[in-house]
């Protein structure tokens, strides 16, 4: 509250007004940085568990459908008449290029996702300042929306990469932006920020059904599977990984064993 | 076909540069997960509260199968002779006794009759490296569940354990 209560006497109603919205802008603002913050923190997070997923067990079982493929191929090519055999090395086959496809997927995402995701306080915090100070959603007209737009997927990649530098780089220049300085009366000043209240209300919508989507998803799923025992004390990934390399090792010794029958 | 893999289809598809929210890898290391994480719930669930006393005059053995035992989830305590052993089974309730033959003080078929005497329900291995068809035979006579020769395999011996446990024949 106010220490001199004549002072908001003084205000007129649209005055009145404006501060009011400027307030609930102020908060929605907050409270869009912290979700694009969430969002952008999960995105990385998920990419670099997928990493650590793929490269510890995922390509195990890529590994294992191609076995499996091989060896059923010998089966069959040891049974020519037999239809079912060559049904069953069909279908491995196609479950060893499908494996083999999405395999191809991680690795691109390896070569672009370093180490783990660990952000500091500064880092979130400066992503939090730029998500208030460039979003995209708080532009009115459509140039600088699409201007802001550019500069948010720059935010967020560097954030992403853990650049520091880069981030204090943006907002310096941002900070400086004749965007910044434009003086408006009272009544084009309430429309905008109205309108921005509207735009930051969609974008929170948004957010939340992105965060909702990558929570549902199956990598999610196992990641909370993992954190879940690694809290534990336990790697599962580890056990999991155990347990694929006996797998391996059994096709790779049954696979050797019908060579050796062949040869003989 | 176009190559659905190369990298421009995968940013198209995926603007924000997430990759793989799932597919079948990824559904395969859940259910896979699940599997070990209830095999691991349903042992220790089995092996919880299971206490199991391992008598042998060597250490070196009462150790390695106390190791053994607790890395299954059972409480494991050890006696190196039929004299302490019968003694820990008055104190404390043992759901199994893994007890060798030939020990210094009180061997292993003179301690058998007394640990059965003063805990009917307690059941009892013997593991040794003498087991004839006659020590055999007189240690089923005396209450004794199975008989597993010395040395055995970690599996034998916990497969043993689990069948008697569980009632079954040996």
């Amino acid at each position: 509250m106010s220490s001199n209560p004549k002072a908001s006497l003084e205000l007129t109603p649209e005055e009145k007004e404006l501060v009011n919205k400027r307030k609930i802008l102020s908060d929605r603002e907050e409270q869009l940085a912290e979700l694009e913050l969430t969002f952008s923190t999960l995105q990385a997070e998920l990419k670099s568990f997928q990493v650590e997923y793929f490269t510890r067990v995922g390509s195990k079982y890529v590994e294992i459908d191609q076995l499996q493929a091989q060896l059923d191929r010998l089966y069959a090519s040891r049974q020519p008449s037999n239809d079912n055999a060559k049904k069953t090395a069909d279908a491995s086959r196609e479950r060893a290029e499908h494996s083999s496809r999405e395999a191809d997927d991680f690795r691109i995402t390896s070569k672009k996702t370093e180490s783990r995701f660990e952000p500091s306080q500064e880092l979130k915090a400066l992503y939090r300042e730029l998500a208030k100070l460039v979003h995209p959603d708080l532009a009115l007209d459509q140039e600088e929306k699409q201007r802001r737009h550019k500069l948010m997927q720059e935010v967020n990649d560097a954030y992403q990469a853990g650049d520091l530098k880069r981030l204090r780089d943006i907002l310096a220049s941002e900070k400086m932006s004749p965007e910044r300085v434009k003086g408006d009366d009272i009544g084009s000043s309430l429309v905008k920020i109205i309108r921005k209240i509207a735009q930051i209300d969609k974008r929170i919508e948004e957010v939340l059904s992105n965060i909702a989507e990558l929570a549902k998803s199956d990598m999610y799923l196992l990641r909370e599977r993992v954190k879940a025992e690694r809290e534990k004390g336990k790697d599962i990934l580890e056990q999991l990984a155990t347990t694929l390399d006996h797998k391996i090792s059994n096709l790779k010794d049954e696979i050797s064993n019908i060579k050796s029958q062949r040869a003989n | 076909m176009p190559e659905e893999n190369s990298k421009d289809a995968l940013e198209r598809r995926n603007p924000e540069g997430l990759i793989h929210l799932g597919g079948t890898l990824v559904q395969r290391a859940i259910d896979d997960i699940s599997a070990i994480t209830a095999l691991q719930q349903n042992k220790a669930l089995q092996t919880k509260h299971i206490n199991v006393l391992v008598v042998d005059d060597e250490p070196l053995m009462t150790e390695m199968l106390c190791r053994l035992f607790r890395e299954e989830g059972y409480e494991a305590d050890a006696a190196e002779d039929g004299d302490v052993a019968v003694k820990k089974v008055q104190m404390k309730e043992f759901q199994l006794v893994i007890l060798n033959i030939r020990m210094p003080r009180m061997d292993g078929l003179e301690a058998l009759p007394l640990i059965k005497t003063y805990s009917p329900t307690t059941k009892v291995i013997m593991y040794s490296g003498n087991c004839s068809p006659e020590n055999k035979a007189k240690a089923k006579r005396l209450g004794a569940s199975a008989s597993v020769l010395k040395p055995a395999s970690n599996a034998e011996i916990l497969d043993t354990v689990r069948k008697v446990l569980q009632g079954q024949a040996t």
